[in-house]
């Protein structure tokens, strides 16, 4: 396994500069990515999940945003992203790592022709012409099932819907084959039927071209059929992370016991009102003491508020961070789950 | 689009309509006698030619007609009331290029130049250069094309004896008058370039663009500039229309003879039937180009083709 | 990080349930101000907008109460003191008549903010209801209004002006009605525009449903939303309105003697451009910096009301 790592973060920092005063809105992430795999990086919105892969291919404003950490390295096949020209990135955006993002109705040059704006990734990249280009962009848009795609080519963005704008996204992201493709909440601005059309189509792209895939999302729904790792993450940290069995059958951490139980299930009981989590995510201009989940956890204890917990390994990849796992917890109606140890 | 562009005309010819008769009444109840003064001296009988000749002896409303048939017809703007044998079609003919010669050069100095340092200096936001083209912007803005004016007539042309002060025909005597013209013009799309710059480098899009790996040179080309142009081409409707006389403040200043300090002057004289037939003239030429800037409006930005038909 | 085994040996105290952190829910939300503290507390930490006040003020006051502290009469000729330079008995020095300009300053201010004002106010009446009446009572209402905006708005506003004044007059309310008739369209579709936003939210239409009376809801609802909008507006129109007077009566198509404003003292500054520069400079200097205070403290209002401008 070891000797497949595509993509690795290593103690990831991001901290803003704004008005307020400075955001430390990543805070020490760690994780990678394996040839073809696909990895889910999970959390409420505003946790960090964005800017962590955002700053992959260093797409954050340089003035404001500052990546730091000891040590801290983002290594793309051996390669430190970090320490490259901004020509040499630009040379692995689109090319190697592309991306796809929330909202495709804003993601898209509102005066350029779809072909353009896919054939454009193949024109910066690819030693093209403009007649070359257009041709394989409207391969593309039939390979992401763009009806009539001979009219649609020459359209503009404002002719098509939410949907089919992402599709027009996904081609211009695979336009070059990337060996890892970064999905920033792909569905979330999608209406639900379309949504499921979107993860399937992703789905079968990356097992056709074994591509790495990071699926950021806040809908654990979303995560449940395709993801192979997944990430929580919970104020500029990762609280939990597992295989999506792990995840799911045997979560460790309450925030992500919370967030599964904060997903509607079609076989649940209508008498019960839907759980939801109190409180928002807290301010990462002063972060709290201890474990930044300790102010909106009902098992918190004294602990939790002085000491940042470490993680606790559960077998394989599986791993936590939360006092409940030390021996000494107080372990009186915590759910059983979370405490069954896994061997 | 064919849609749009007749809509757009008939409401044009419309608007022209509404002018040009809302002018013509005005000006025809303007108080006093236009002619009074120049037929005082003369004969009753050569008092009564002139009149008749310019038809002040019919009805308003008859009068009306026969201009309308005139303009219509033959094209035909009026003749001068003070000036005899002076038509506003000559004024036109004589005039009307010189104002445009300092105005398209004005106006294409004001965009190439503004949309330049307005782009320069969002690109480069919060440092030196955004800092001082703001600070020049707002104070350009605050001070009257006149006031630059005389600026430059006192130090360039008769202090430092550089230009001449004023007169025309030479190419010497374009630089002031160009210069103090364009100056606000060129602070004002700056200033707009600057913020519709800023607002479309936080657009998704050019994330998306970067994300694609396009460099910085090529997303300010393809991406940035057409959106960021969008709005100075809607600023462009009212200074097309105005390139026939709004330099009429500068034109006066520096005595040139353009068609701008040429109505001032009609209007000084109260020379009511020039005045009206330059109006009309003026007015055909503004309705004019309001269409051609919707049209092109239409170009850049698509999805006003769509919209426009719709309405 | 702290790593875990240094805290294998944790009191058991330490352990204890504490649970959800009832400070915590309490205090999600930040104490807000109110929005117009917000909006002020944004203002003052602009340094520029404030120096705006200060100035606007300053000039306020200079022009009001000017003339009791130099003791001095505007239309007061003495021969025995013409074209003096700036000196401590003339302040601002005196012109081609002996009159002082410091005092001429101070009263053709008056005339000029006057008539900055009171086209703004007309403006401002004229389009917000016009645009209200559109936006509230909508169908053939709403079009027959916007066409007329549409009409008015595609009048050359310069010739509107040169006609008005030509036909009824240099008064002062020919000015103020020739320069305000062509202004209010901007307002007008501004408040329409505001209110069909706000016919459209949810509570309002509500509020109908439930046989409330629309319009007082909507004002209700609209005022507090636009009021700051209307607020920049404002601030962003009277240096305007100075400066078209100001244009008109540097051409001589401005207020007559012995009324003045600051255009017409420029103007005849001009006349005397080169010998004595001091009669144009004062009166151009006031003119600069009234328009600087206004765009100054109507920027920093912009900024103050929407913090995405400020960048």
């Amino acid at each position: 396994m070891k000797n497949n790592i595509l993509l690795e973060v290593r103690n990831l920092h991001i901290s803003f500069s704004t008005y307020a005063g400075t955001v430390q809105a990543v805070r020490g992430v760690d994780f990678s990515l394996n040839v073809g795999e696909t990895l889910a990086i999970v959390g409420e919105s505003g946790c960090g999940k964005t800017v962590t892969v955002k700053s992959i291919v260093r797409l954050l404003p340089q003035d404001v945003a500052k990546i730091h950490g000891d040590n801290v390295g983002i290594t793309l096949d051996g390669e430190d992203l970090l320490s490259l020209e901004e020509v040499e990135m630009s040379r692995v955006r689109g090319k190697r790592i592309a991306m796809i993002f929330q909202d495709p109705m804003t993601s898209l040059n509102p005066t350029m022709k779809i072909g353009d704006q896919i054939g454009e990734v193949l024109l910066i990249h690819k030693n093209v012409s403009k007649k070359e280009a257009r041709l394989q962009a409207l391969e593309l848009l039939q390979m992401v099932n763009i009806p009539n795609a001979e009219q649609r080519i020459d359209q503009y963005p404002f002719e098509f819907s939410g949907g089919m704008l992402q599709r027009v996204m996904i081609a211009t992201a695979i336009a070059c084959d990337p060996e890892i493709l970064i999905a920033d909440e792909p569905t979330t601005a999608l209406d639900v039927t379309i949504q499921a059309q979107i993860i399937e189509l992703i789905k079968n792209l990356q097992r056709e071209r074994d591509m790495g895939v990071i699926l950021v999302t806040h809908d654990l729904g979303v995560v449940a059929s395709m993801a192979d790792r997944i990430h929580v993450m919970y104020a500029g940290q990762i609280v939990e992370r597992g295989t999506a069995d792990e995840i799911f059958y045997s979560p460790k951490h309450p925030y992500t016991l919370a967030l599964l139980k904060s997903v509607p299930k079609l076989t649940e009981d209508k008498q019960e009102p839907l759980y939801s989590l109190i409180g928002t995510p807290p301010d990462l201009i002063n972060p709290p003491h201890g474990c930044s989940f300790a102010p909106r956890c009902e098992f918190a204890m004294k602990i939790c508020r002085i000491a940042e917990p470490s993680p606790t390994l559960f077998g394989g990849y599986h791993e936590s961070c939360c006092w409940l796992h030390h021996p000494k917890a107080n372990k009186s109606g915590v759910p059983e789950i979370l405490l069954r140890e896994v061997v | 689009m064919a849609r749009f562009i007749i809509k757009r005309t008939l409401l044009g010819l419309f608007t022209l309509f509404v002018i040009i008769t809302v002018t013509f009444f005005l000006i025809a109840g303007a108080p006093g006698d236009p002619i009074a003064a120049k037929v005082e001296q003369m004969p009753e009988k050569a008092q009564r030619v002139i009149r008749a000749k310019y038809g002040l002896d019919q009805p308003v409303f008859k009068r009306y007609i026969i201009y309308m048939k005139n303009l219509i017809t033959t094209g035909d703007f009026g003749e001068s009331i003070i000036y005899t044998g002076r038509s506003a079609t000559d004024v036109i003919k004589a005039n009307a290029p010189i104002s445009v010669k300092i105005n398209i050069i004005a106006l294409l100095a004001q965009v190439i130049i503004g949309v330049f340092l307005g782009l320069v200096a969002a690109l480069n936001m919060g440092k030196s250069v955004d800092h001082i083209t703001r600070v020049s912007v707002v104070l350009a803005i605050c001070i009257p094309s006149f006031v630059f004016a005389a600026l430059l007539q006192y130090f360039v042309a008769f202090k430092w004896r550089l230009v001449p002060v004023f007169g025309w025909g030479k190419p010497a005597h374009y630089v002031l008058p160009v210069l103090a013209y364009a100056l606000p013009g060129i602070a004002t799309y700056a200033k707009y370039m600057r913020s519709s710059t800023l607002s479309v480098i936080n657009e998704d899009y050019i994330v998306t663009a970067k994300a694609k790996g396009a460099t910085q040179g090529r997303i300010v080309r393809k991406h940035i500039l057409r959106n960021a142009m969008i709005p100075i081409v809607t600023m462009l409707g009212p200074a097309i229309a105005g390139i026939f006389g709004s330099s009429f403040v500068i034109e006066n200043v520096f005595a040139i003879p353009g068609l701008g300090s040429y109505y001032v002057n009609a209007v000084r004289d109260n020379d009511y039937t020039m005045v009206l037939g330059l109006t009309v003239f003026f007015a055909i030429l503004y309705v004019a180009a309001l269409i051609l800037v919707d049209i092109l409006y239409g170009v850049v930005d698509p999805r006003i083709k769509v919209a426009g038909g719709e309405d | 990080m702290v790593s875990r085994e240094s805290f294998v040996n944790l009191s058991d105290e330490v352990f204890e349930r504490v649970g959800v952190d009832p400070e915590f829910s309490e205090h999600l939300d930040k104490p807000s101000l109110t929005y117009w503290a917000d909006v002020w507390r944004r203002f003052k930490q602009n340094k520029l907008a404030i120096f705006g006040l200060v100035l606007m003020v300053s000039i306020l006051v200079m022009i009001f109460v000017g003339p009791l502290i130099s003791g001095k009469n505007y239309k007061y000729m003495d021969s025995s003191v013409k074209n003096l330079r700036p000196n401590s008995e003339y302040w601002f020095g005196t012109d081609d008549m002996g009159r002082d300009i410091f005092t001429r300053v101070c009263y053709g201010g008056r005339i000029s903010i006057l008539i900055g004002f009171l086209c703004t106010i007309v403006m401002f009446v004229i389009g917000s209801t016009l645009g209200a009446l559109a936006g509230l009572k909508g169908g053939w209402v709403d079009n027959l209004i916007m066409r007329f905006a549409e009409v008015i708005g595609n009048l050359p506003y310069l010739i509107i002006v040169v006609i008005l004044t030509m036909v009824m007059g240099r008064s002062i309310f020919a000015i103020v009605l020739a320069m305000s008739i062509t202004s209010w369209v901007g307002t007008c579709r501004m408040v329409r525009g505001q209110i069909l936003q706000l016919k459209e939210l949810d509570y309002i239409e509500a509020a109908t449903a439930l046989g409330a009376d629309t319009a007082r809801v909507i004002f209700k609802h609209l005022l507090p939303n636009a009021l700051g909008i209307i607020m920049v507006d404002i601030t962003m129109s009277i240096p305007g309105f100075i400066f078209g007077e100001a244009f008109l009566s540097y051409v001589g198509l401005g207020v007559r003697p012995p009324e003045t404003s600051w255009g017409a003292l420029a103007s005849a500054g001009q006349q005397q451009l080169m010998f004595h520069p001091h009669v144009l400079f004062f009166p151009c200097l006031m003119i600069v910096l009234t328009t600087l205070a206004f765009h100054l403290v109507g920027d920093g209002l912009a900024e103050a009301l929407d913090p995405k401008l400020r960048k």
